[in-house]
């Protein structure tokens, strides 16, 4: 081997180690994980955004901020369970979604831009419904919740390639990651304007009802 | 411009490049909000195309910069009569890379609808690995290290 492949060998080689240090490095020093419900100082307004999916009473005292992946199983699970404390609760609880499609799921960005786009036309509840009952669909299912739900196809179709669409998910998104949000299902519990951060449907559930037990 | 310096800057901008599309991988992984001067680095990167049979585009950039450069660093002790595969090797992959990042560029440009500066930086590499590789290619003289000839 002669000396300028060595060179560069060593070169890239050098290139390689310090990158891979560095990356474990980022990685072993991360924070330790928080704990599921911790207090938050985030005031209920910075993380409302004007026309972002919302039911429950709008004028509630308790709020409840959803960051959520429609190709998250215990998502779905999480939805069922919030629906739950609605129905229970009703009047007294105000729900607002917020997309947060993680990365390891390949179809989660397709199915927020699908729910948003349904947004569009008021029907986003129900197609995230339709989207948690199967959660493996494609382009074409999708195309078919659509339908179904007595949407305007040609409108449909715009909106799911419009960049309007897609900016409202990346800004959830990136107001999640902003929060610090690494995990989902994630919820922000507000009592006035004292705020809690959520992690798991499990942990709402008893958060919610301590709440309830104190109003 | 002499061939074993044509070599070295093409290995210095594969290294550049691999440095680019590593740290576009890790962070992807780590699903960590991108260092941009706007919005466009996470949509693209959230965005379907950003992936390919579920493992991210940055992860075969990451392959393809450090097999570059791999060529480039084994070039020169590669024998004399195989100086000229070597050079068509170089020139076939740069084309590769030059085509793929044209391909990307118009997702973002036409599909995503947003810019990100990191992949813009990867394809201006990748263009300047192209053009180099052609020079490569079409130079006469064989890549041999003067001290060493």
């Amino acid at each position: 081997m002669k000396s300028e492949t060595r060179f560069l060998l060593m070169m890239l080689g050098l290139v390689l180690i310090v990158g891979a240090g560095l990356a474990a490095l980022n990685y072993y020093t991360r924070p330790p994980q928080p704990p599921p419900v911790r207090e938050t100082e985030i005031k209920l307004n910075d993380v409302l955004a004007p026309g972002r999916p919302e039911k429950g009473n709008p004028n509630a005292r308790v709020v409840i901020i959803e960051f959520s992946d429609l190709q998250c199983p215990s998502c779905r699970r999480g939805s069922e369970a919030v629906e739950q404390l609605l129905l229970k609760y009703e009047g007294k609880i105000r729900l607002v979604y917020r997309h947060y499609p993680l990365d390891i799921h390949e179809r989660a960005m397709l199915y927020a831009q699908a729910a948003e786009a349904a947004h569009r036309q008021g029907k986003f509840w129900e197609m995230q419904d339709l989207i948690f009952n199967e959660q493996d669909a494609n382009s074409k299912r999708l195309e078919e919740f659509a339908r179904s739900l007595g949407l305007n196809m040609e409108q449909f179709h715009k909106d799911m390639k419009s960049r309007e669409v897609m900016q409202a998910v990346v800004d959830d998104l990136s107001t999640g990651k902003r929060l610090g949000i690494t995990s989902t299902p994630t919820y922000l519990l507000f009592v006035g304007e004292k705020g809690q951060m959520i992690q798991g449907y499990t942990s709402l559930l008893t958060e919610v009802e301590k709440v309830m037990e104190g109003t | 411009m002499s061939a074993v310096k044509l070599n070295r800057v093409m290995f210095a901008l594969a290294v550049a490049g691999l440095v680019v599309a590593g740290l576009l991988w890790y962070w992807h992984v780590q699903n960590a909000n991108i260092p941009c001067t706007n919005a466009g680095c996470d949509q693209v990167a959230q965005h379907p195309t950003s992936r390919l049979f579920g493992i991210p585009i940055a992860a075969y950039g990451t392959l393809f910069y450090l097999s570059f450069a791999l060529l480039c660093a084994i070039r020169p002790s590669v024998p004399a009569e195989q100086q000229r595969l070597m050079s068509h090797l170089l020139l076939l992959w740069g084309t590769t890379g030059f085509l793929v990042s044209v391909y990307l560029t118009y997702l973002e440009l036409f599909v995503i609808h947003a810019i990100c500066q990191w992949c813009v930086a990867s394809a201006i590499i990748a263009t300047a690995l192209f053009v180099l590789s052609v020079l490569a290619w079409r130079q006469p003289q064989a890549l041999t290290i003067p001290s060493e000839a």
